[in-house]
């Protein structure tokens, strides 16, 4: 019994390997060795869509996947709402010091200051999804 | 009668001093550093104490049922609001969490793949997760990463959240009241507290500074000259274990 956290990142990493998007079937081929359905990865699809992680744009007759962050950006992201919550508690972490030193306060104020979430991770000195 | 003329100055009295001087007092007492576990439960006691004792006043000396019935309303709207808006995003700090941190079965913590040197402890219903950035790993020796999961692991399983979740809830309830603010952050410290201690038990309290200076100022290395600006809160606890330091060993760390 495969995990249903497992199945996603599986898919999610294979759009991450490919930028340019793929299809529900492409991403079947790309993942063999688990056997998958295609209605499975649908569903899969579905439910990272429902996250706002993964989108589709229509190509002809089907459907291509993106993932709507790189690996980095989400992660920078991710880590960025943890600095984040000791100003405004939205996650209610328990950090196990909650003094930001001043390289990452001022690495959080700029990506704070930016409103769209694309620059955020090109001013930490990130990679940019191509 | 004269029980109800009571009731009526008295109670009004009970509840003013319930909102504005026990809990600066409270917040204030010394004892509760050195008994973070009974300090919790005061402070529990205290928050439920006067939500009653609120009510009830409203209720019987205001005689009026409607205004109570509406705090009422409010304060449990309030109270379920609070829980539903950070349990959304948790799941979805949890979902980042699940595609890209690593399970490290080893030393039992999720590791991201981050620079910034982070440990947190994240609410996630009975099962409070204890994750760490690879920034963290590779800055803390080994001793100072086995205080800091101490301290995370006992905030994880003493459900430290339920704690601080409640008393973020109790100061949306009463916004205007700067004392809720007060034991909001009286009960993070209290929580803090008891975690330094499990830390401090399971390495030791020169080991546990060392991870908090070390973790707050981004330094690898020896600590000398470390150009860190501790937030007071941060401060308080540094202060807490050296004043629980036996001398030598104070000395001993250099510290």
């Amino acid at each position: 019994m495969v995990r249903r956290d497992h199945l996603e990142r599986a898919v999610l990493e294979s759009l991450w390997d490919h930028p340019k998007g793929l299809t529900a079937q492409e991403v079947v081929d790309l993942l063999a060795d688990r056997q998958l359905a295609l209605t499975t990865v649908h569903t899969v699809l579905d439910r990272l869509r429902a996250k706002d992680m993964v989108l589709r744009e229509r190509d002809g007759r089907v459907y291509r996947h993106r993932a709507v962050q790189s690996r980095e950006e989400l992660t920078a992201q991710a880590m960025l709402s943890v600095l984040q919550d000791s100003a405004d508690h939205r996650l209610a972490l328990s950090m196990f010091v909650r003094s930001v030193s001043a390289a990452d306060a001022d690495a959080l104020r700029q990506a704070l200051d930016e409103p769209q979430a694309g620059s955020k991770t090109s001013r930490l000195g990130r990679r940019r999804r191509p | 009668m004269s029980a109800e003329l009571a009731g009526r100055t008295l109670m009004p009295l009970v509840v003013v001093a319930l909102l504005w001087p026990v809990p600066v007092l409270l917040s204030r007492a010394r004892w509760t550093s050195r008994a973070p576990k009974a300090a919790a439960i005061t402070w529990v006691v205290y928050a439920l104490v006067t939500a009653y004792t609120l009510l009830l006043t409203l209720a019987f000396s205001a005689d009026s049922w409607a205004i109570a019935g509406l705090l009422l309303l409010w304060m449990l709207g309030r109270l379920l609001q609070t829980v539903y808006t950070l349990r959304g995003s948790q799941r979805r700090h949890q979902d980042a969490l699940a595609m890209v941190a690593i399970y490290d079965p080893e030393l039992r913590v999720h590791v991201v793949d981050d620079d910034r040197a982070l440990a947190y402890c994240l609410p996630n219903g009975a099962q409070p997760m204890v994750v760490v950035t690879r920034g963290c790993l590779e800055l803390a020796d080994d001793a100072e990463l086995r205080a800091i999961l101490a301290h995370e692991r006992s905030h994880a399983q003493n459900r430290h959240d339920l704690l601080v979740t409640g008393f973020l809830a109790w100061q949306r309830i009463f916004p205007f009241l700067p004392t809720s603010r007060v034991a909001a952050d009286a009960v993070c410290a209290v929580t803090e507290a008891w975690a330094d201690d499990a830390a401090a038990a399971h390495v030791s309290h020169d080991v546990t500074l060392r991870a908090i200076m070390r973790l707050g100022s981004g330094v690898p290395g020896g600590l000398d000259g470390v150009g860190w600006q501790p937030d007071p809160a941060t401060m308080a606890r540094v202060r807490r274990l050296l004043d629980q330091m036996p001398e030598r060993r104070r000395y001993a760390a250099g510290l």
